[in-house]
């Protein structure tokens, strides 16, 4: 039996370790994704929490027919859409203000910086699909057919999403270069 | 732009080495002669390097917990929703107590109107103030089950009453010419109208 689903069981027994054991498997691949789409540690780190409760106190609603993972990834992805909607307010601070912040040390270290802020900033003006699914293929190594169901989509929409994205991307990075 | 699909596909995991040797040899032929996919491998790249920050271990191993009781939160606020939903479930909805109340105070005001009898002896015909109605008359014995003293009570109370209309009616024509007698007249029943009218009869026999 997938061990997902035999933790699953033995958490609807009433077994803590169970619990502490799934919680503990997917807390950080769950965290980067969720970081990744806000930006943020404190918004991920409440997405995180309460993915897994409305994943624990709806487990009755899992039916099984995905992965354990992918029905977590659905649920956080839904729940970080909602802050991703009100999050047309990106922090807009001045490059040298940030860089001079975060103490640059080479003058490696300050294009990697300012490469890095560029690269949120152009991911932050993509459509919030192809952000996702580039977001899934890319950073979470996730394979088309699993995005599909993790979107609710199409094989098709989700390869159309990531190509839109990467060239919209290429786009935004180049015009800003 | 390069239309080449299949390459595309193979770049992330070229770039983090998950592809088979032969594979990764034909992206590697293809980059050299693609610009546009090198651009979008340098992309990746960066992408796929954007480092996460750690929030360290102690958050890490306080989630288990934290996350413990926040559904254990929920499910006691769950289960309280459930039993105010089923004790809403068992209320009757608030339209059908507007129309209970309504319809109360409908059935007060009707009694307070009109209250029901007390005795159903007390509307049949008893003395000359009595009020009845047709079908109490219905109800009552024919004449010819009454009994001497019974007909002589009943001829004196028809007596009285058509005397009485009689001279409500002379009273009325002479103090008011002008109201219609037939309105008056409209008032009667059928069983009056005949008695007056047989009155009227032998009066004008007597006149």
């Amino acid at each position: 039996m997938d061990e997902d689903l035999n933790l699953i069981i033995r958490i609807e027994n009433g077994e803590r370790e169970a619990f502490n054991e799934l919680v503990l498997k997917y807390q950080k691949p769950l965290y980067s994704l969720l970081y990744r789409m806000v930006s943020d540690h404190d918004d991920a780190s409440d997405l995180l929490q309460k993915t897994f409760v409305k994943a624990f106190t709806g487990l009755k609603g899992f039916e099984r027919r995905s992965s354990f993972k992918t029905w977590l990834y659905q649920i956080a992805i839904n729940l970080a859409k909602n802050v991703y909607r009100d999050r047309s307010r990106i922090e807009k601070v001045p490059i040298d203000d940030v860089i001079i912040r975060r103490d640059p040390k080479t003058l490696e270290t300050l294009i990697k910086q300012e490469r890095g802020l560029l690269l949120r900033q152009s991911l932050a003006k993509l459509p919030k699909k192809q952000r996702l699914t580039l977001i899934l293929r890319v950073q979470e190594d996730r394979k088309f057919e699993e995005i599909a169901v993790i979107m609710k989509c199409s094989i098709g929409t989700a390869k159309a999403n990531y190509h839109h994205a990467v060239q919209k991307l290429k786009k935004i990075m180049g015009e800003n270069q | 732009m390069c239309s080449n699909t299949d390459i595309k596909e193979m770049l992330p995991a070229y770039l983090e080495q998950r592809l088979e040797e032969e594979w990764a040899l034909q992206v590697e032929k293809h980059l050299k002669t693609c610009a546009d996919c090198r651009a979008e491998i340098k992309l990746l790249g960066m992408i796929i390097s954007e480092q996460v920050p750690d929030p360290g271990e102690a958050f890490w191993a306080a989630m288990p917990e934290r996350i413990y009781r926040n559904v254990q939160k929920m499910q006691k606020k769950k289960r309280f929703i459930d039993i105010s939903s089923l004790w809403n479930r068992m209320l009757l909805p608030r339209w059908v107590w507007s129309v209970a109340a309504a319809g109360l105070v409908l059935v007060v005001t009707l009694l307070i109107v009109k209250p029901l009898p007390k005795d159903i002896s007390s509307i049949t015909p008893n003395g000359d103030d009595a009020a009845y109605d047709e079908s109490t008359i219905m109800d009552t014995p024919g004449l010819t089950e009454l009994s001497q003293t019974e007909l002589e009570d009943v001829s004196r109370w028809a007596d009285n009453e058509l005397a009485a209309l009689e001279s409500e009616i002379v009273d009325v024509l002479i103090s008011a010419p002008e109201r219609d007698i037939h309105e008056d007249l409209s008032d009667l029943n059928h069983q009056e109208i005949e008695r007056l009218s047989r009155k009227l009869e032998e009066w004008e026999q007597e006149v």
